[in-house]
């Protein structure tokens, strides 16, 4: 059930035994597109398997390091949920949050898709988080149902030397015309080399309207892939917020369909690297029918010797007409030895469209940081000052208070906009 | 108004209008590719023997390599064994002067719409036709070598200027760069050489004309043109090929040398046969074209692509030296059944380098359009600055387009912008322009040639309106 590191390029593509469920498993090389800026000797470095029986153990406060967000809390350690760190108290009518384990005992028709082997599907990761995966959050909004309070999911991975990476997953329905919003939030401990690997598959039903926020941060050492598909029917609105800001390689995948006419699909992200990192955002949008409409804006600051990487794509299938679709991503630079990879792209199929892209890659403005010093601020307030600015378009899109303080303070912007 | 009317009709009538066959006594080898129809090419050239080392070891690169297939592009295998590698017309006595060209070819020519013999009076251009394979004529030689300036066949070249050849050849595009390009090497037969001494202004616009004759034969040839220091040189291509129900392959190299403070300006416009309706035919256009620009040199790419089944071709700039500065420019028009991925590279290597791509993408019938293109900035790349502007039409519903650009920036001081839009002919624009008593492929044909505008701004005269023609022709049926 394990898989170790391929010694060759050859071995790497040659199928991986896959336990009982017979599925061959090939692992993506440079030559793949979406895993072409990927480190590929660190991931062959990953072993999966199934998660122990019980929650890892994780330091008391680790919690603390997530966003201060009041109310339903699911925290999942080591691919188990850990109940003491969780908070599943008065869950408001209409609601249904559980541990993923509980579901796949007690709901198994509502957590099959999400563990159904896609054929269709060539992604070697996203095969081993649904072979391994056996915890992680449950999530069901009823019909109607408009909920106030976010929902917080919060998974935390200890790096055990031999233990394998975490496969956690979120099954996430929204019922007809219901509304809610829910954090992710990635966290890890220990400063060995670690993995994660975490899957939520989303289902908007007509009308249903959800707001969506990613905040990663592992350690620096620590491997971290999301995988986050979506499925938005008719009219519906899907609103993604995605920080990708720890790990060695952080991956942020986003797979959304508009499935319904009038659905709508809003992401918006900001990656920023430093030390080592690489920051990867591989976004497709795909729009399967008419009138539907989606926004793809992110942003990366690059410092050290770090590597960001967008490679987003609008899919418009045949017969989508009226499709209105638009993204961006913008870049700065701070280092020379920073290095960015975009690629923004269209594959359009249909006529009647309006379809735009736009990626832009520079470093901060010299005039900018000319004119702040010039009246008086110091240089490396200044410079905290336009990277701040620069952040701001994303940051000021959360409308959940504690997550935005959250990220202005990881950003180190927190002190800057007191002072200004 | 009523002679456009039936211009256009015309036009739409004749279709592919270069689909002739000329029949020319043709001296062709058997199908088949091995280290003995490389000796065999070589020996029918009388090649020296370095350049039959170099395509041996070409051939041993090409054997051991695979076909791309990360091209949006659907390829039906291609037996290489099935193609013929050597086709020339029979060697006729050597000629004194241009009138003694085989009068079939010169007809064809005519045909053509480059009569080389009235060329010589009226245009100021010369010109390189090669048919099949081998270089038929080149006029003009005598007022290029006035200026010092060397035109002529490939074959010419490496017999009389080897040093020149073995200098340059496979310096820009090296023998195991591609699939293709590989195979180029190997079995290339001939093609143009150009040679612009330091501080000369080339007094005229060179000119190629390809063309495909012979059936079952690809057409392999090699363009390399060298820009010596302050030196500037103006190219033009042109390719047609007859209609025929089988692909034919089409795999060239053209590599540019531009030294310090040279310029190259290269424009193609390319009319292979298109294959009809059904897919049926057509030319496979798999193209490797790259320019190396040293010191405060600039290399300007324009194409006009309307035909070919299949096109696959990145015309790219290493920007190496200081200041260099590269530029692309693009129409790519896929109808019927046309499949085109085609885009540009960039190599941002020098300091202080600049880059311009605007590429505008035409999709129509059951055409697939496909931009692909790299902007890639080196570390040691201070200040480079890229400006990209891709565009794609879609005219129809059973046609597709795709863009798909990669940026890689290692260095901060880098500006990379990239812009793209993908839009339709706008009800408006069409009514407005019925309502002022156009017909409706008038204003097609207008609005689309005003979306490429800023292409054909770029090409010479004459080609820019041979350009608009052709975009008219090929866009007759599509449209409505």
């Amino acid at each position: 059930m394990t898989v170790g590191t391929p010694a060759t390029a050859e071995a790497a593509r040659a199928p991986v035994h896959a336990g009982s469920n017979v599925e061959a498993i090939v692992y993506p090389t440079r030559r793949d597109e979406a895993w072409r800026y990927a480190p590929h000797a660190d991931l062959g470095r990953l072993t999966f398997g199934r998660p122990a029986d019980s929650p890892g153990d994780a330091p008391l406060g680790i919690e603390g390091r997530a966003p201060v967000i009041e109310g339903l809390r699911i925290v999942v350690v080591d691919g188990r949920f850990d109940p003491l760190r969780s908070d599943l108290a008065d869950l408001p009518e209409g609601l249904e949050l559980l541990p993923l384990a509980t579901a796949i005992e007690e709901r198994p028709d509502d957590v099959a898709a999400h563990f159904a082997a896609d054929p269709n599907e060539p992604d070697a990761f996203v095969s081993l988080n649904r072979l391994n995966g056996r915890d992680g959050a449950f999530v069901r909004v009823d019909e109607g149902c408009r909920l106030e309070q976010p929902i917080h999911l919060v998974d935390i991975s200890t790096s055990r030397p031999d233990g394998p990476a975490t496969c956690t997953g979120a099954v996430i329905h929204l019922a007809r015309g219901a509304s809610c919003s829910i954090v992710e939030t990635h966290l890890g401990t220990g400063s060995g080399f670690g993995g994660s690997n975490l899957r939520s598959t989303i289902t908007l039903a007509a009308d249903a309207s959800l707001t969506h926020v990613v905040l990663q941060d592992v350690p620096a050492e620590q491997i971290q892939l999301t995988r986050i598909e979506v499925h938005v029917a008719e009219s519906s609105h899907f609103r993604a917020r995605a920080f990708n800001l720890g790990a060695s390689y952080g991956r942020l995948d986003y797979r959304v369909e508009l499935i319904g006419e009038g659905a709508m699909a809003d992401l918006a992200g900001l990656y920023a690297g430093n030390g080592d990192q690489t920051l990867d955002q591989q976004i497709t949008v795909i729009h399967r029918v008419a009138d539907c409409t989606s926004r793809q804006a992110f942003r990366g600051i690059l410092d050290d010797r770090s590597t960001g990487v967008f490679n987003g794509a609008i899919e418009v299938s045949p017969g989508a007409d009226g499709t209105d679709a638009e993204q961006s991503n913008d870049n700065l630079l701070l280092s020379t030895r920073a290095e960015v990879n975009t690629q923004p792209r269209l594959e359009i199929l249909a006529d009647e469209v309006a379809c735009k892209h736009g990626a832009t890659v520079g470093q901060l403005d010299d005039d900018a940081l000319y004119y702040l010093r010039s009246r008086g601020v110091p240089a490396d307030q200044a410079r905290q000052l336009l990277i701040a600015g620069f952040a701001e378009q994303t940051v000021d899109e959360i409308e959940i208070d504690a997550v935005r303080a959250w990220v202005a303070e990881r950003l180190g912007h927190g002190a800057v906009d007191a002072d200004a | 108004m009523t002679d456009q009317r039936l211009e256009l009709e015309q036009l739409a009538e004749a279709g592919y209008e270069y689909g002739f066959t000329t029949d020319l006594d043709t001296d062709i080898a058997p199908p088949g590719l091995d280290e003995g129809t490389i000796r065999l090419i070589s020996a029918k050239k009388n090649e020296p023997d370095w350049l039959l080392e170099w395509r041996l070891k070409a051939l041993a690169a090409w054997q051991a390599m695979e076909e791309p297939d990360w091209a949006k592009l659907e390829i039906d295998p291609i037996d290489y064994q099935s193609i013929s590698y050597w086709a020339a017309p029979k060697p006729k006595p050597q000629l004194e002067s241009m009138d003694e060209v085989d009068p079939e070819i010169r007809e064809m020519f005519d045909k053509l719409g480059i009569p080389l013999h009235e060329q010589k009076m009226l245009s100021n251009v010369a010109v390189d036709a090669i048919v099949d394979s081998v270089s038929v004529t080149t006029t003009f030689k005598e007022t290029l070598a006035e200026a010092g300036v060397i035109f002529c066949s490939f074959s010419e070249a490496v017999n009389d200027h080897p040093d020149l050849v073995r200098e340059h050849l496979g310096s820009v595009v090296p023998v195991r760069d591609n699939y293709f390009a590989a195979l180029n090497s190997a079995v290339f037969s001939d093609g143009s050489f150009c040679y612009i001494p330091a501080g000369v202004r080339c007094p005229m616009e060179l000119s190629t004309y390809f063309r495909i004759n012979s059936q079952n034969t690809g057409q392999f040839e090699r363009t390399l043109i060298v820009a010596e220091e302050g030196s500037h040189v103006s190219y033009l291509e042109g390719c047609t090929a007859p209609m025929r129900d089988e692909n034919q392959l089409h795999a060239a190299v053209v590599e540019l040398v531009a030294k310090d403070r040279a310029e190259i300006k290269y424009s193609t416009v390319q009319n292979w046969y298109p294959g009809d309706e059904n897919g049926v035919g057509g030319i496979y256009n798999f193209v490797t074209k790259r320019g190396r620009a040293h010191t405060d040199a600039k290399i300007s790419w324009t194409q006009v692509e309307t035909g070919s089944a299949i096109t696959w071709k990145y015309p790219s700039v290493i920007l190496q030296g200081d200041r260099s500065v590269g530029e692309f420019y693009s129409v790519a028009l896929s109808s019927k059944r046309q499949q085109a991925d085609t885009g540009t590279k960039m190599v941002h290597i020098g300091a202080d380098t600049t880059s311009t791509i605007i590429s505008k993408g035409i999709s129509a019938g059951r055409g697939q359009n496909t931009y692909r293109g790299l902007v890639k900035t080196m570390r040691s790349a201070e200040n480079a600055r890229n400006y990209t502007q891709c565009d794609s039409l879609l005219l129809g519903k059973d046609c597709g387009a795709n863009t798909i650009p990669y940026i890689e920036v290692k260095n901060p001081t880098a500006q990379v912008e990239h812009e793209a839009s993908t839009s339709t002919v706008g009800e408006d624009q069409l009514y407005y322009c019925r309502q002022r008593g156009m017909s409706e492929e008038d204003a097609m044909s207008m609005i689309v040639n005003g979306f490429c505008r800023e292409v054909f701004d770029e090409l010479p005269m004459e080609f820019a309106v041979e350009a608009q023609r052709l975009l008219s022709v090929s866009l007759e049926g599509s449209v409505g």
